[in-house]
Protein backbone atom coordinates (compact mmCIF):
# COMPACT_ATOMS: atom_id res chain seq x y z
CA UNK A 1 0.00 0.00 0.00
CA UNK A 2 1.66 3.07 -0.96
CA UNK A 3 1.63 6.08 2.05
CA UNK A 4 -0.20 8.90 -0.38
CA UNK A 5 -3.35 6.68 -0.96
CA UNK A 6 -6.38 8.62 0.81
CA UNK A 7 -8.40 7.14 3.59
CA UNK A 8 -11.71 7.46 1.00
CA UNK A 9 -9.80 5.40 -1.78
CA UNK A 10 -8.53 2.84 0.96
CA UNK A 11 -12.06 1.98 2.22
CA UNK A 12 -13.14 1.90 -1.17
CA UNK A 13 -11.00 -0.61 -2.35
CA UNK A 14 -11.21 -2.65 0.98
CA UNK A 15 -15.11 -2.55 0.64
CA UNK A 16 -14.89 -3.73 -2.71
CA UNK A 17 -12.32 -6.30 -1.90
CA UNK A 18 -14.90 -7.54 1.29
CA UNK A 19 -17.75 -7.60 -1.87
CA UNK A 20 -15.59 -9.43 -3.89
CA UNK A 21 -14.68 -12.36 -1.29
CA UNK A 22 -18.49 -12.68 -0.25
CA UNK A 23 -19.66 -13.28 -3.94
CA UNK A 24 -16.92 -16.12 -3.89
CA UNK A 25 -17.95 -17.12 -0.24
CA UNK A 26 -21.70 -17.12 -1.42
CA UNK A 27 -20.29 -19.05 -4.61
CA UNK A 28 -18.79 -22.02 -2.32
CA UNK A 29 -21.87 -22.01 -0.41
CA UNK A 30 -23.44 -23.32 -3.63
CA UNK A 31 -21.70 -26.61 -3.02
CA UNK A 32 -22.27 -27.17 0.77
CA UNK A 33 -25.87 -26.30 1.38
CA UNK A 34 -29.11 -26.05 -0.52
CA UNK A 35 -29.80 -22.92 -2.09
CA UNK A 36 -32.28 -21.37 -4.41
CA UNK A 37 -30.39 -20.93 -8.16
CA UNK A 38 -32.69 -17.57 -8.41
CA UNK A 39 -31.26 -15.93 -5.71
CA UNK A 40 -28.14 -16.51 -6.10
CA UNK A 41 -28.00 -15.55 -9.81
CA UNK A 42 -29.77 -12.35 -8.50
CA UNK A 43 -27.48 -11.34 -6.02
CA UNK A 44 -24.73 -11.57 -8.58
CA UNK A 45 -26.78 -9.75 -10.84
CA UNK A 46 -26.76 -6.82 -7.78
CA UNK A 47 -22.93 -7.51 -6.68
CA UNK A 48 -22.30 -6.66 -10.57
CA UNK A 49 -23.74 -3.40 -9.75
CA UNK A 50 -21.99 -2.91 -6.72
CA UNK A 51 -18.84 -3.85 -8.04
CA UNK A 52 -18.61 -2.46 -12.06
CA UNK A 53 -19.43 1.02 -13.23
CA UNK A 54 -22.50 -0.55 -14.04
CA UNK A 55 -26.12 0.91 -13.83
CA UNK A 56 -27.85 -2.37 -13.98
CA UNK A 57 -27.02 -6.31 -14.68
CA UNK A 58 -29.49 -9.53 -16.10
CA UNK A 59 -28.62 -12.63 -17.00
CA UNK A 60 -29.85 -15.29 -19.34
CA UNK A 61 -30.04 -18.76 -20.08
CA UNK A 62 -30.92 -20.44 -23.12
CA UNK A 63 -34.23 -22.47 -23.24
CA UNK A 64 -34.35 -25.91 -24.86
CA UNK A 65 -35.49 -24.11 -27.84
CA UNK A 66 -32.63 -21.96 -28.07
CA UNK A 67 -34.23 -18.94 -27.03
CA UNK A 68 -32.60 -16.67 -24.18
CA UNK A 69 -34.89 -15.93 -21.22
CA UNK A 70 -34.11 -13.82 -18.33
CA UNK A 71 -33.59 -15.59 -15.35
CA UNK A 72 -32.14 -12.99 -13.12
CA UNK A 73 -31.79 -9.42 -12.53
CA UNK A 74 -29.88 -6.65 -10.69
CA UNK A 75 -33.81 -5.20 -9.98
CA UNK A 76 -37.07 -6.94 -10.59
CA UNK A 77 -38.77 -3.83 -12.36
CA UNK A 78 -40.91 -4.95 -15.31
CA UNK A 79 -39.64 -2.42 -17.60
CA UNK A 80 -36.25 -3.87 -17.39
CA UNK A 81 -37.28 -7.60 -17.11
CA UNK A 82 -38.46 -6.50 -20.82
CA UNK A 83 -35.46 -5.05 -21.94
CA UNK A 84 -33.34 -8.49 -21.24
CA UNK A 85 -36.19 -10.36 -22.48
CA UNK A 86 -36.35 -8.50 -25.65
CA UNK A 87 -32.75 -9.92 -26.31
CA UNK A 88 -34.43 -13.19 -27.23
CA UNK A 89 -35.45 -11.59 -30.85
CA UNK A 90 -32.37 -9.27 -31.51
CA UNK A 91 -29.62 -7.65 -29.13
CA UNK A 92 -26.36 -7.87 -27.40
CA UNK A 93 -27.32 -10.49 -25.38
CA UNK A 94 -28.08 -12.43 -28.24
CA UNK A 95 -24.97 -11.42 -29.84
CA UNK A 96 -22.91 -12.93 -27.33
CA UNK A 97 -24.85 -15.84 -27.01
CA UNK A 98 -24.36 -16.68 -30.89
CA UNK A 99 -20.51 -15.63 -30.83
CA UNK A 100 -19.59 -16.72 -27.73
CA UNK A 101 -17.59 -13.80 -28.17
CA UNK A 102 -18.08 -10.35 -25.53
CA UNK A 103 -20.23 -7.56 -27.19
CA UNK A 104 -20.12 -4.23 -26.57
CA UNK A 105 -21.99 -1.11 -27.26
CA UNK A 106 -20.75 2.17 -25.94
CA UNK A 107 -23.06 4.67 -27.29
CA UNK A 108 -26.59 2.89 -27.62
CA UNK A 109 -27.72 6.20 -28.93
CA UNK A 110 -25.71 5.60 -32.21
CA UNK A 111 -26.71 1.79 -32.50
CA UNK A 112 -30.02 2.07 -33.79
CA UNK A 113 -28.89 0.24 -37.28
CA UNK A 114 -27.24 -2.73 -35.34
CA UNK A 115 -30.38 -2.98 -32.91
CA UNK A 116 -33.26 -1.57 -34.39
CA UNK A 117 -35.65 -2.28 -31.79
CA UNK A 118 -33.16 -3.57 -28.55
CA UNK A 119 -30.94 0.37 -28.96
CA UNK A 120 -34.11 2.84 -28.91
CA UNK A 121 -35.69 1.26 -26.46
CA UNK A 122 -32.49 0.59 -23.86
CA UNK A 123 -31.73 4.27 -24.29
CA UNK A 124 -35.39 5.36 -24.03
CA UNK A 125 -35.12 3.79 -20.51
CA UNK A 126 -31.81 5.60 -19.50
CA UNK A 127 -29.28 3.42 -20.74
CA UNK A 128 -26.29 4.55 -22.84
CA UNK A 129 -24.06 1.61 -22.91
CA UNK A 130 -24.28 -1.87 -22.90
CA UNK A 131 -21.51 -5.11 -22.74
CA UNK A 132 -22.27 -8.25 -22.92
CA UNK A 133 -20.82 -11.62 -21.96
CA UNK A 134 -21.46 -15.09 -23.15
CA UNK A 135 -21.79 -17.81 -19.89
CA UNK A 136 -19.37 -20.39 -21.45
CA UNK A 137 -19.80 -24.38 -20.30
CA UNK A 138 -17.46 -26.16 -21.64
CA UNK A 139 -17.75 -25.58 -25.26
CA UNK A 140 -21.01 -24.71 -25.18
CA UNK A 141 -22.55 -20.94 -24.84
CA UNK A 142 -25.50 -21.35 -22.07
CA UNK A 143 -26.40 -17.52 -22.01
CA UNK A 144 -25.11 -13.97 -21.16
CA UNK A 145 -24.47 -11.64 -18.91
CA UNK A 146 -25.80 -8.25 -19.91
CA UNK A 147 -24.51 -5.14 -18.07
CA UNK A 148 -26.20 -1.95 -18.96
CA UNK A 149 -24.45 1.72 -18.00
CA UNK A 150 -26.72 5.01 -17.56
CA UNK A 151 -23.26 7.09 -18.91
CA UNK A 152 -21.10 5.92 -22.32
CA UNK A 153 -18.69 4.89 -22.95
CA UNK A 154 -16.44 1.38 -22.19
CA UNK A 155 -16.12 -0.18 -19.13
CA UNK A 156 -12.33 -0.30 -17.74
CA UNK A 157 -9.89 -3.68 -18.17
CA UNK A 158 -10.08 -4.33 -14.56
CA UNK A 159 -13.91 -4.39 -14.68
CA UNK A 160 -13.83 -6.37 -17.52
CA UNK A 161 -12.00 -9.19 -16.05
CA UNK A 162 -13.93 -9.00 -12.67
CA UNK A 163 -17.33 -8.90 -15.23
CA UNK A 164 -15.52 -12.38 -17.24
CA UNK A 165 -14.86 -14.05 -13.39
CA UNK A 166 -18.56 -13.50 -12.28
CA UNK A 167 -20.16 -14.62 -15.39
CA UNK A 168 -17.91 -18.07 -14.90
CA UNK A 169 -19.33 -18.10 -11.24
CA UNK A 170 -22.43 -17.75 -12.55
CA UNK A 171 -21.85 -20.68 -14.55
CA UNK A 172 -20.43 -22.74 -11.78
CA UNK A 173 -23.25 -21.57 -9.70
CA UNK A 174 -26.03 -23.17 -11.69
CA UNK A 175 -23.82 -26.57 -11.93
CA UNK A 176 -23.92 -26.90 -8.54
CA UNK A 177 -27.55 -26.65 -7.60
CA UNK A 178 -27.96 -29.73 -5.69
CA UNK A 179 -31.34 -30.95 -6.85
CA UNK A 180 -30.18 -30.88 -10.35
CA UNK A 181 -26.37 -32.72 -9.46
CA UNK A 182 -28.27 -35.54 -8.98
CA UNK A 183 -29.74 -35.09 -12.68
CA UNK A 184 -26.20 -35.40 -14.11
CA UNK A 185 -26.93 -33.24 -17.14
CA UNK A 186 -26.23 -30.18 -17.86
CA UNK A 187 -29.81 -29.66 -19.90
CA UNK A 188 -31.33 -30.63 -16.82
CA UNK A 189 -29.77 -28.23 -14.75
CA UNK A 190 -30.20 -25.33 -17.09
CA UNK A 191 -34.05 -26.62 -16.99
CA UNK A 192 -34.47 -26.27 -13.63
CA UNK A 193 -33.21 -22.32 -13.35
CA UNK A 194 -35.67 -21.91 -16.03
CA UNK A 195 -38.45 -23.70 -14.36
CA UNK A 196 -37.77 -21.62 -11.35
CA UNK A 197 -37.99 -18.26 -12.98
CA UNK A 198 -41.19 -19.33 -14.64
CA UNK A 199 -42.57 -20.04 -11.20
CA UNK A 200 -41.34 -16.90 -9.60
CA UNK A 201 -43.29 -15.16 -12.34
CA UNK A 202 -46.52 -17.16 -11.74
CA UNK A 203 -46.11 -16.56 -8.14
CA UNK A 204 -45.49 -12.98 -8.66
CA UNK A 205 -48.60 -12.79 -10.87
CA UNK A 206 -50.35 -14.55 -8.55
CA UNK A 207 -49.82 -12.58 -5.23
CA UNK A 208 -50.48 -9.35 -7.63
CA UNK A 209 -54.01 -10.75 -8.01
CA UNK A 210 -54.68 -11.72 -4.55
CA UNK A 211 -53.33 -8.40 -3.01
CA UNK A 212 -54.25 -5.97 -5.80
CA UNK A 213 -50.99 -4.69 -5.93
CA UNK A 214 -48.66 -4.27 -9.38
CA UNK A 215 -46.70 -6.90 -10.38
CA UNK A 216 -43.39 -5.17 -9.00
CA UNK A 217 -44.50 -4.79 -5.30
CA UNK A 218 -45.40 -8.62 -5.53
CA UNK A 219 -42.38 -9.73 -6.18
CA UNK A 220 -40.66 -7.73 -3.26
CA UNK A 221 -43.51 -9.03 -1.10
CA UNK A 222 -42.57 -12.80 -2.08
CA UNK A 223 -39.11 -12.00 -1.81
CA UNK A 224 -39.33 -10.38 1.54
CA UNK A 225 -41.25 -13.22 3.12
CA UNK A 226 -39.03 -15.70 1.81
CA UNK A 227 -35.88 -14.21 3.40
CA UNK A 228 -37.61 -13.27 6.72
CA UNK A 229 -38.43 -16.52 7.02
CA UNK A 230 -35.44 -18.41 5.55
CA UNK A 231 -37.80 -19.60 2.62
CA UNK A 232 -36.43 -20.91 -0.69
CA UNK A 233 -37.59 -18.38 -3.36
CA UNK A 234 -38.75 -21.04 -5.79
CA UNK A 235 -40.59 -23.32 -3.30
CA UNK A 236 -42.41 -20.40 -1.83
CA UNK A 237 -43.47 -19.55 -5.29
CA UNK A 238 -44.13 -22.80 -6.17
CA UNK A 239 -46.58 -23.09 -3.14
CA UNK A 240 -48.01 -19.92 -3.82
CA UNK A 241 -48.66 -20.87 -7.41
CA UNK A 242 -50.46 -23.57 -6.33
CA UNK A 243 -52.36 -21.78 -4.07
CA UNK A 244 -51.68 -23.82 -0.89
CA UNK A 245 -49.94 -20.28 0.50
CA UNK A 246 -50.67 -16.88 0.57
CA UNK A 247 -47.66 -14.17 1.53
CA UNK A 248 -49.67 -12.06 3.88
CA UNK A 249 -50.00 -8.40 3.51
CA UNK A 250 -47.18 -6.85 5.69
CA UNK B 1 -53.58 -13.24 -12.28
CA UNK B 2 -56.27 -14.89 -14.35
CA UNK B 3 -56.12 -18.47 -12.48
CA UNK B 4 -56.90 -16.13 -9.05
CA UNK B 5 -59.45 -13.86 -10.76
CA UNK B 6 -61.18 -17.16 -12.30
CA UNK B 7 -60.48 -19.76 -9.64
CA UNK B 8 -58.19 -21.60 -11.75
CA UNK B 9 -54.62 -23.49 -11.66
CA UNK B 10 -52.20 -21.72 -13.69
CA UNK B 11 -52.38 -24.56 -16.60
CA UNK B 12 -55.99 -23.47 -16.54
CA UNK B 13 -55.46 -19.96 -17.06
CA UNK B 14 -53.31 -20.13 -19.60
CA UNK B 15 -55.93 -22.52 -21.84
CA UNK B 16 -58.54 -19.30 -21.40
CA UNK B 17 -55.71 -16.82 -22.24
CA UNK B 18 -55.25 -18.64 -24.96
CA UNK B 19 -58.60 -18.85 -25.96
CA UNK B 20 -59.44 -15.03 -25.21
CA UNK B 21 -56.44 -14.28 -27.66
CA UNK B 22 -57.49 -16.29 -30.29
CA UNK B 23 -61.18 -15.05 -30.18
CA UNK B 24 -59.91 -11.29 -30.20
CA UNK B 25 -57.82 -11.79 -32.66
CA UNK B 26 -54.66 -10.79 -30.66
CA UNK B 27 -51.33 -12.44 -29.79
CA UNK B 28 -51.08 -14.57 -26.69
CA UNK B 29 -48.14 -12.02 -25.68
CA UNK B 30 -49.90 -8.75 -26.25
CA UNK B 31 -53.50 -9.73 -24.04
CA UNK B 32 -50.71 -11.25 -21.33
CA UNK B 33 -49.28 -7.81 -21.20
CA UNK B 34 -52.85 -5.82 -20.84
CA UNK B 35 -53.32 -8.73 -17.92
CA UNK B 36 -50.38 -8.02 -16.20
CA UNK B 37 -50.91 -4.40 -16.63
CA UNK B 38 -54.25 -4.80 -15.05
CA UNK B 39 -55.91 -3.27 -18.24
CA UNK B 40 -57.49 -6.57 -19.06
CA UNK B 41 -59.51 -8.86 -16.32
CA UNK B 42 -60.77 -11.96 -17.60
CA UNK B 43 -64.07 -12.54 -16.07
CA UNK B 44 -65.92 -16.39 -15.85
CA UNK B 45 -66.87 -17.58 -18.92
CA UNK B 46 -68.40 -14.86 -21.12
CA UNK B 47 -66.45 -15.95 -23.99
CA UNK B 48 -64.85 -12.76 -24.95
Amino acid sequence: MSDDRSISELHTSSAREGLIVSTFVALADTMIDEYDVIEFLGMLAERCVELLATDEAGIMLVDPRGNLQAVASSSERTRLLELFELQNQEGPCLDAFRSGEMVTSGDLGRDAARWPTFAPRAHADGFAAVVSLPLRLRRDVIGALNLLRDAPGPLTDADLALARALADVATIGLLQERAVRESRTSAGQLQLALTSRVLIEQAKGVIAARHDIDIDQAFEMLRGYARRHGRKLTELARAVVEQQFDVPAQ
Amino acid sequence: MTAVHLGLSVDEAILRLRAHAFAAGRSLRDVAADVVARRLRLESWNID
